[in-house]
This record gives C-alpha cells, sequence and structure tokens, in this order.
C-alpha cells in the first residue's frame, strides 16, 4: 500500500501490486517526478523565444504524458492504456514533422520556395543570370530594330523628295 | 524469481525517470535552442523506451497479458524521436536562430552561407 494511493483513493485495488514491497514506491516516486518534467516542458513553451524550442517542448510535453500514463497503467494492472500510448507516439512525430516544415518555409504542403541545397541555390542563381544576359540581348535587338526602322524610314523620305 | 523481476522492473522505471528529469533538467538550463534539442532528444528517446521495457515485462510477469503495444511504441519512438528532433533543428537553422556566443564550431555554416543570416527577433 503506497502513501500516494491512500492520498488520491484510487477505484480499483490491484492486489498484484499490493503484494510487492517497493514497486509501488517507486512508481509513486516517478509519477511526482514525471509531473515535473511535464511542468518544466510546459514552462518553455510558455517561455521560450523560438518557435523551435515550443515545438520540441511540446513533444516532449506528450512524451512525460505518455510516462504518465505508463505509469497508472501499471498501478491499475490494465494494459488497455498502452494504445492510447502508441497513438500519442505517433501523433507526436506527425506534428514535429508538420511544425519543422511550417517553421522553414512558412508553409506546409507547398514546399516549391525552398532552398534546401548549396547546389540548387547556384543552379538558381546560373538561371537568374542566363535570364538577365537574355534581356539585356533582347533589348538589344529591339534597339536594333529600331535603328533599322528609323533608317527605312529616312530612306524613303528621300527619295520621296 | 518474483523478487528479480520486481528489482528489474524497478530499476527500468527509475531509470527512465532519472532520463526524463535529465531532459526536463537541460531544457530549463541550457543556453541554447541546439543545446536544448539536444537535452531533449536523447533524455526523452531513453526515458521512454525505459519505461515501455518496464511496462512490457509487468504484464508479462502479472499475468495482463503480452502488451504489444508498448513494444510497438517503444520501436516507434526509437525511430522517430530523433529524426524529429533533426528535422526542427534543421528548420530552425534554415530559419536563423542564432547560435551561441560559445560555440566552438558550426560545420553547416559553408553550406548555407548565401541562405541563411542570423535574426535579432526569431
Amino acid at each position: 500500500m503506497s502513501w500516494l494511493r491512500i492520498l488520491a483513493g484510487e477505484a480499483t485495488d490491484n492486489a498484484f501490486l499490493d503484494k510487492l514491497t517497493f514497486l509501488p514506491i517507486c512508481l509513486d516516486i516517478a509519477m511526482v517526478i514525471c509531473a515535473f518534467n511535464f511542468l518544466a516542458f510546459l514552462f518553455r513553451v510558455l517561455r521560450g523565444p523560438a518557435v523551435a524550442d515550443r515545438a520540441v517542448a511540446m513533444d516532449s510535453c506528450g512524451t512525460a504524458v505518455m510516462a504518465l500514463i505508463v505509469i497508472y497503467s501499471m498501478r491499475q494492472g490494465t494494459d488497455l492504456y498502452m494504445s492510447c500510448v502508441l497513438v500519442i507516439a505517433i501523433l507526436g512525430f506527425i506534428g514535429m514533422v508538420a511544425l519543422s516544415k511550417y517553421i522553414q518555409s512558412g508553409n506546409i504542403v507547398n514546399n516549391t520556395n525552398i532552398i534546401l541545397n548549396v547546389t540548387e541555390a547556384e543552379d538558381l542563381k546560373e538561371e537568374a543570370d542566363a535570364a538577365e544576359v537574355l534581356h539585356q540581348k533582347m533589348e538589344q535587338a529591339i534597339q536594333k530594330t529600331a535603328e533599322k526602322n528609323v533608317r527605312n524610314m529616312r530612306k524613303q523620305l528621300n527619295r520621296k523628295k | 524469481m518474483s523478487l528479480f523481476l520486481e528489482i528489474i522492473v524497478s530499476l527500468l522505471v527509475l531509470a527512465g525517470t532519472l532520463f526524463l528529469l535529465g531532459g526536463a533538467v537541460g531544457i530549463l538550463r541550457f543556453p541554447d535552442t541546439y543545446c536544448r534539442m539536444h537535452a531533449l532528444g536523447k533524455g526523452t528517446t531513453m526515458g521512454i523506451i525505459c519505461f515501455m521495457l518496464a511496462a512490457f515485462i509487468y504484464f508479462a510477469w502479472s499475468g495482463v497479458s503480452i502488451c504489444v503495444q508498448s513494444l510497438l511504441a517503444l520501436l516507434f519512438i526509437a525511430i522517430s524521436s530523433p529524426v524529429g528532433g533533426h528535422m526542427i533543428s534543421k528548420a530552425a537553422y534554415h530559419y536563423g536562430v542564432p547560435l551561441w556566443k560559445g560555440s566552438v564550431r558550426d560545420d553547416l555554416q559553408a553550406d548555407c552561407e548565401f541562405i541563411r543570416e542570423d535574426k535579432a527577433d526569431y
């Protein structure tokens, strides 16, 4: 019989756990420390300067909740809560991936605007340079054609005179 | 045999608690975003692995069931938690979260020189 069980007054009595000597005390200590961990992660969620800090701390809040669920299910003596742990783990990973995409590009689904590495950036730079060169050539061609037109007009005018 | 299993389960529970506590102390005390991620990535992964092993052994020993969910959660956490930590820290680096002023080495700087610059308000 552990002191936290007397304090909380749980509904079900786990007869298997009551026979053991020091595992209930260990579970109580672990439960208190995990609650403290949850509060520490929550402090970082409130305080953290960067968005990444808050994201990681929130994921770790999920981890602390998983630990608490495991301890609680061990105290109750059922394994029905372990599915909840699995679901929290999977959802936490998906949330982490979505948040990292959001932090990197400000956008989750469409990631065409992300510059991923050096080679891509160099390619983009080369494309921009090529486009600039093309633009200059086009301007020169336009100028040449305009000058030709002016010359032809002058010739025609001279012939008419 | 019963005492042996009880000692193992208790040690696993206490070890998991210790790892989680290490992560919590790290996230409270470390100076930098990347340092905090480093503390959390190791601490939470190892803590949850210890907890899941303890739950599996406890449920198999007490005759409730062979709890496959705990092993699945262990496997999934062991794979996904480091990957998520790396993704978040890479995103933070590309976003421009500055490094701690006492940091010695920054190997990614040469690769991201003209993509990234440190932001004062992140």
